[in-house]
Parts: C-alpha cells; sequence; structure tokens
C-alpha cells in the first residue's frame, strides 16, 4: 500500500514538473494573466457596474484558460507518451498501468489548481487595486471553476487513452466540455409534458452520463441567492464533481490497460 | 529457470473495422526459451517482429495467443516487473526534466526510497560520462546522450533481466565501446540480457546463444560457437533460403 | 481514411446534440420560472454563445458595456435612442439582477426622452425580480414625485409613492436619509388630502417622527423629527 502510494505521487510529481515547465504552458498562463489584468479595462466600459464587471470577467476568462490549459497539458503529455514512446521504459517497470494513470491525474489537476489559483489571486490583486468588494462567494465561484476543471480533467484523459488519435480526443473533450455546460437544459426535457417516455428515458441516461457543470457555476447560483453561501449545495456539488472524475478515471483505467503500445 | 519462455506465442494485429478488417501478422507460434545469466541476440529483417517480441515481453503489447513467461511470471502484473530493465531503440525523454529527476523517477518506481534513488541516479550518471550535465534539461541533449541517459537508467536497480533495443544506436564509437562493456560487465555479473540489434558483430562479441525471426517465425537459435563463418554472412544465407 | 470518417460522425452527432440542447434552454427557462437567465432571441450570437456556456453574467457586462456605448454615441441620441429599449430588454431578460441598468436607463427615458411610462416600467420589472433593493423603490417613488408633486388631483400617485418609501425604509440598509424624505411625504400628503385622510396622515406623520427621535439611524434623522415634534406641540423640553 505503501509502495503503491510512494509511486502515485512519484507519478504526479513527474507529471506536474513536466507540465509547469513546459513552454506553452507557460505563454499560456502568461497570456491568460494578461487577459486578466486587461479586465481592468473593462472597468472603464462599465460605468455603474465597474465591480461585477471586473470580478465577472475576471471568473469566465478563469476557467476558459484553466479548460486551455487541462487541455494542452494533457494533449502535451500524451504525446510524449504516445507518440514519441517515453511511456514504454515507464510501464516496463514495476507500476501498473492505473497508477500510472491515476498519478497523472493528480499531477494535471495539481498544474491546473496552481495556474488557476495564481489567475485568482492576480483577479483579487486587481480587485483590491480597485477597492472591488470581495465576499465569500467569490471563495464558493473558485471552487466550482476548479470542480469543473478537476472533471474536465477526468474526461479529457478518457478520450485521449480510449481515442486512436489525440486530435480527434481533445475534440471530443472540448465538445463535451461545452455540452456539460448546456446538459441542465435536459431537465426540461425529462420533465415536459408533451415528451415521450421513451425520449425521457434517453434525455435521463444521457443526463446522468454526460457532465452537469451548471452543478458547479456558483458564479451564477450565488447570483440567484443574492450572495449568500449554501454549504450544504457546496458539499453536494464537490462530492458530484469528484465522483464524476474518479468514475473517468476508473474507465480511463480500463481503458488504458487494455491499449497496445 | 529460464530467464525467459515463450510457448506457442502469436500476435496478430488487427485494424480497421467490423466491415473491413485488416489483418498483419508479427509472431508466428514462437517458441522461445532463454536460460538465466544468458546473452541472446535477436536477430532479423525489418518488419520480423523483433519489436513485437519483445513488446510481449515487456508487457506493453497482449499476445494473441499462448504464453510467455518472464523470471517464471507473468510480466503484465507490476510486481513481476521489478528486476527486469529496458531500453528502447531511441529513448525519448520528458524534455523539461532532467536527467537526474528522471532516474530518480524511475528509482522511486523501482520502490528504492527517495535518497536511494537519487544516490543510485548520480552514480549510474558518473558511469555513463553524464554526471556533469546530470541537471541540465533533456530537451537540450543530443540523440547519443539520450541514449546514455537510457543507459544510466539500467543500472538504477540490481535488475536481473535485461531487455535491450538497439543500445548502440546513435553513440559515438567510444560511448558504443563503453555500451559493449557495460554489457560485457553485467555478463560476468550472471545477468540475462536479451538484445536486440542489427550490428552483427556486435551480436557475435556479445552473445551465448542468436536466434533469428524471419517474417514472425523463430527459423534459428543456436549457441553463437555453433555458427560456421562469418556472422554477418550466416544470417543471410539463413535469411535467403527461405 | 475509414477511422477519420467514423470521428468525424462521432464528432458532427456531438455537436447535433449540443446544439439540440441549446434549443432546450428555452424550454428550461420556461419550466423554471425562478430561474433568471433567459437569453431573447434578439440578443448578439457571441452573447448566445457565451451565454450558453455559462458565462451569463459577464455576458450581461458586455451587454450593458453595449448599452453604455450606444448611450454615449452622437448618432443614437439623433434617433432618440430607438434601439434603447431592445438592448435594455436583452440585458435585464438576461440577468435581471444588474439593478444599475434600470435605474440608468430609465433615468434617461424619464429625464431625456420624457416618456415616464417607459420608465415607470423599467423600475417596475426591476422591482418586481429584486424586491429587496431599495434604490429602485426610491427611484419609482422619485420619479412620481417628479410627475406629479405640484398637482393636487393625482394624489393617489403620490400615495403610493409614501407606501413605496414606507416600503424602502423598512428594508435593512436603507440610507437614513430615506427616513427624512418619508416624514416629508406624510407632511406633504396631510396638507394635500382630504379632512378625513388628513388626520391618517398626520397621524402616520407623527408615529414616524416619534420613532425616528427614539430610535434614530443618525443624528441629524434625530434632530429632523426633534424639529418637527416641536413645531407641533408634541416635544415638551
Amino acid at each position: 500500500m505503501r509502495a503503491s502510494a510512494e509511486k502515485l505521487l512519484a507519478v504526479a510529481g513527474n507529471t506536474f514538473k513536466e507540465c509547469v515547465r513546459h513552454r506553452i504552458l507557460n505563454v499560456l498562463l502568461i497570456f491568460a494573466a494578461a487577459m486578466i489584468g486587461g479586465s481592468f479595462l473593462i472597468r472603464e466600459l462599465a460605468p455603474g457596474a465597474e465591480d461585477r464587471a471586473l470580478i465577472d470577467t475576471g471568473l469566465a476568462l478563469t476557467e476558459l484558460f484553466g479548460f486551455l490549459t487541462v487541455v494542452l497539458s494533457l494533449f502535451i503529455t500524451s504525446y510524449e507518451e504516445f507518440e514519441m514512446r517515453n511511456i514504454w521504459i515507464t510501464l516496463t517497470k514495476p507500476v501498473s498501468r492505473r497508477l500510472f494513470l491515476a498519478g497523472k491525474f493528480l499531477g494535471i489537476c495539481l498544474t491546473v489548481t496552481i495556474n488557476t489559483l495564481l489567475m485568482l489571486l492576480l483577479l483579487l490583486a486587481l480587485a483590491g487595486i480597485n477597492l472591488t468588494t470581495v465576499n465569500l462567494s467569490f471563495i464558493a465561484a473558485s471552487l466550482g471553476i476548479l470542480l469543473t476543471l478537476y472533471v474536465s480533467v477526468g474526461f479529457t484523459m478518457l478520450f485521449m487513452v480510449a481515442s486512436t488519435n489525440l486530435t480527434t480526443g481533445t475534440l471530443f473533450a472540448v465538445l463535451f466540455y461545452l455540452i456539460g455546460h448546456l446538459t441542465q437544459n435536459l431537465k426540461a426535457i425529462i420533465s415536459g409534458q408533451k415528451t415521450a417516455e421513451a425520449v425521457k428515458f434517453t434525455a435521463t441516461v444521457f443526463y446522468y452520463i454526460l457532465p452537469d457543470f451548471a452543478a458547479f457555476n456558483f458564479r451564477e447560483q450565488l447570483y440567484l441567492s443574492a450572495g449568500s453561501i449554501h454549504y450544504p449545495l457546496l458539499f453536494k456539488a464537490s462530492a458530484y464533481g469528484l465522483l464524476y472524475a474518479l468514475i473517468c478515471l476508473l474507465i480511463a483505467g480500463f481503458a488504458f490497460s487494455k491499449k497496445e503500445l | 529457470m529460464d530467464a525467459i519462455k515463450t510457448k506457442k506465442l502469436n500476435k496478430t494485429y488487427v485494424s480497421g473495422h467490423f466491415w473491413s478488417r485488416k489483418r498483419s501478422v508479427a509472431l508466428v507460434n514462437v517458441d522461445l526459451a532463454i536460460k538465466e545469466k544468458q546473452v541472446f541476440g535477436l536477430l532479423g529483417l525489418n518488419g520480423a517482429g523483433k519489436t513485437t517480441l519483445m513488446k510481449i515481453l515487456l508487457g506493453l503489447v497482449s499476445p494473441t495467443s499462448g504464453k510467455a513467461l518472464v523470471l517464471g511470471r507473468d510480466i503484465r502484473e507490476a510486481s513481476n516487473r521489478k528486476y527486469i530493465a529496458y531500453l528502447p531503440e531511441m529513448p525519448y525523454f520528458p524534455r523539461y526534466l532532467t536527467p537526474r529527476e528522471i532516474l530518480t523517477f524511475y528509482g522511486r518506481l523501482y520502490e528504492l526510497s527517495n535518497s536511494e534513488s537519487k544516490t543510485r541516479a548520480a552514480e549510474a550518471l558518473q558511469t555513463v560520462g553524464l554526471y556533469k550535465r546530470a541537471d541540465s534539461k533533456l530537451r537540450e541533449f543530443s540523440k547519443g546522450m539520450l541514449q546514455r541517459v537510457g543507459i544510466a537508467s539500467l543500472l538504477l536497480n540490481d535488475s536481473k533481466l535485461f531487455f535491450l533495443d538497439e543500445p548502440t544506436y546513435g553513440l559515438d564509437p567510444l560511448a558504443a565501446k563503453e555500451m559493449r562493456d557495460i554489457i560485457l560487465g553485467l555478463k560476468k555479473k550472471g545477468k540475462t540480457i536479451l538484445l536486440n540489434s542489427h550490428q552483427i558483430n556486435e551480436v557475435h562479441r556479445l552473445c551465448d546463444r542468436i536466434g533469428i525471426l524471419h517474417d514472425g517465425r523463430l527459423i534459428t537459435d543456436l549457441p553463437v560457437s555453433k555458427v560456421k563463418g562469418n556472422m554477418e554472412d550466416f544470417f543471410i544465407r539463413t535469411v535467403k533460403k527461405l | 481514411m475509414k477511422k477519420t470518417l467514423i470521428s468525424l460522425i462521432a464528432l458532427a452527432a456531438l455537436a447535433l446534440f449540443a446544439l439540440y440542447l441549446v434549443r432546450a434552454d428555452k424550454e428550461y427557462g420556461a419550466l423554471h420560472p425562478n430561474y433568471p437567465f433567459k437569453e431573447t432571441s434578439s440578443m448578439p450570437y457571441y452573447a448566445h454563445a457565451f451565454s450558453f456556456m455559462g458565462f451569463r453574467a459577464a455576458v450581461a457586462d458586455f451587454l450593458w458595456m453595449d448599452i453604455v456605448q450606444y448611450i454615449g454615441d452622437p448618432e443614437s441620441s439623433k434617433t432618440k435612442y430607438k434601439e434603447l429599449y431592445a438592448k435594455t430588454d436583452n440585458l435585464i431578460s438576461l440577468d435581471p439582477k444588474f439593478t444599475y441598468s434600470y435605474l440608468s436607463v430609465s433615468g434617461i427615458y424619464m429625464f431625456e426622452l420624457k416618456d415616464s411610462e417607459r420608465a415607470l416600467g423599467l423600475i417596475d420589472r426591476g422591482i418586481e425580480k429584486n424586491p429587496d433593493y431599495w434604490v429602485l423603490q426610491l427611484y419609482r417613488a422619485a420619479y412620481v414625485y417628479q410627475m406629479n408633486f405640484n398637482v393636487s388631483n393625482k394624489l393617489s400617485d403620490l400615495e403610493s409613492a409614501a407606501l413605496r418609501i414606507e416600503k424602502a425604509v423598512g428594508l435593512k440598509e436603507h440610507p437614513p436619509m430615506l427616513e427624512r424624505t418619508l416624514g416629508s411625504f406624510y407632511l406633504k400628503l396631510s396638507e394635500l388630502s382630504s379632512q378625513e385622510r388628513k388626520k391618517y396622515w398626520m397621524g402616520k406623520a407623527i408615529r414616524h417622527w416619534a420613532k425616528m427621535y427614539e430610535f434614530p439611524s443618525e443624528e441629524l434623522n434625530r434632530k429632523y423629527a426633534e424639529d418637527h415634534l416641536r413645531k407641533f406641540g408634541l416635544l415638551n423640553n
């Protein structure tokens, strides 16, 4: 057990180091910082709504760049592993494929967390400079962004492992990310009175298979509840997100164990 | 005990979709037995199935049918890989790590402690002449230097069985000699080595036995001492006969 | 080639499914009346795209920037801001909590375009979606005050304005100044009302001043209440 934990942390650490040092990801982070810094200028264009424009734009950019970080990190590491075959040496060591994938998942999640926290810190600094009030709902919104990104790591990893081509896997992941923001609309179809039973059943199945990012969208849910945080809601959403990511990882582990390298 | 034993090993790669499957036969009924402490040279033309055989023995690919045991065990179990080491052809490493970091990582996968991994990594880099570049990024390394890092990874653990795929590929003559010396050193220590190489003379010098794969079949398996005349001529004659 | 085709077909199916879900967005909004974020069909395409991706609040901010640019454009004033209501409708449909938009746009309709009906309509929409936001109540009262204060036959509007300010004063964090305004409204209403209603409004004024005197939210309010109570002989030295 202890040996497995050590190996898991070794793989995670390795993946993290490779990602944070990679030039492309560093450039992406700098670009993200520049864009978030630019939301400072957006304040000037939104008189009367300066504070919310800064925070809303900053949070939206943080999530978008966070997702780009997920996709790029996984693409770069998977390219080196499968196309350049650096995984061959690793997997001939006493480490199982599932453990390797779990370690990689942790490493990418750590990369994404660090990058997201840096962007959020920048946003907080800008808010501080502009005397914008930031309350606890900001923390909830940040948690929502991280949950969205962890789930994204899960299904992006699954698609990249399961597909024969990294580009196809990436495209599937991007579409899944977009669909994840629309999944809640299936509820309308499910509860529609004119909807046929077969359609309702299919919609229900899809609702549970697809990720529901609306569950993590605390940015907007906070507007609904006028800024107060519902802790049970946060807890439920976190459990859902982590469970979904874990299921993706399990399926990816199964697919990876059968993959011919 | 046989370090490597295969019985009626077959591998067919299947591609395409269910309405138009393409089959490509890589190995056909390969029966191979390599005793412990032996250095076995695997020869064959390009596409003969040498890499496929190696990948099956390393657990990277599953056989279509047949059995393969390494050190008496199923290599697909992770714990059974503790005493094997592998050097692929043209090894590639994460570009933004350093040799020290990647070797320490491999050491930890071998269940060595962090400090022990670092120590062994330093020693291995010293052996292959890369100690001064231990903290340079791997993206700055030439092909030959990467090969040396790969060789260093073989020396981390007290492995019993070594899989070497073109170990002198990309090495300058001095480095190639150093590699051969390392192999001979391992041989002296009683290690088992499966060597896949196009360098026929190298195989002749280093190996106890050779096997020739042709179109997925093991057509020859004999001690090097029984090879009459020049090894290269023998290889060409054997392959041309078919 | 065939593998690529299968992948493309799968991707296309996924994209079509995404579009299907976009269409279902309207149904979802209709089924959940309390769900505030509703896109209108006249919103720009980029607003739809980012809105569906869950960035509705940020999209609302950009729609506001568009309105600000529109108001600031000299060409818009020549056309009497004919697109202003549609743009504002897009914004407040998407994010009804964007309270500043009700205030500023209604102000333009009220004071620049002299369209009090539209101004009050916007404020009423804002109050419906933001019942706890006292500023909207205040603005409505102020508009009614502006329209009708010197016209005695519009007493009912003044009364409803007073009731709105009463509501605003009942909300947390209302500005202390509002209490003084309410006192002045009661006094004015008692002056303008019929004999029966005069007593009613005077009674309300006195009770309001007494409360302000005993529980002042600031010293100025206490002074104001004290002055009025003394003026009517209700406070002994």
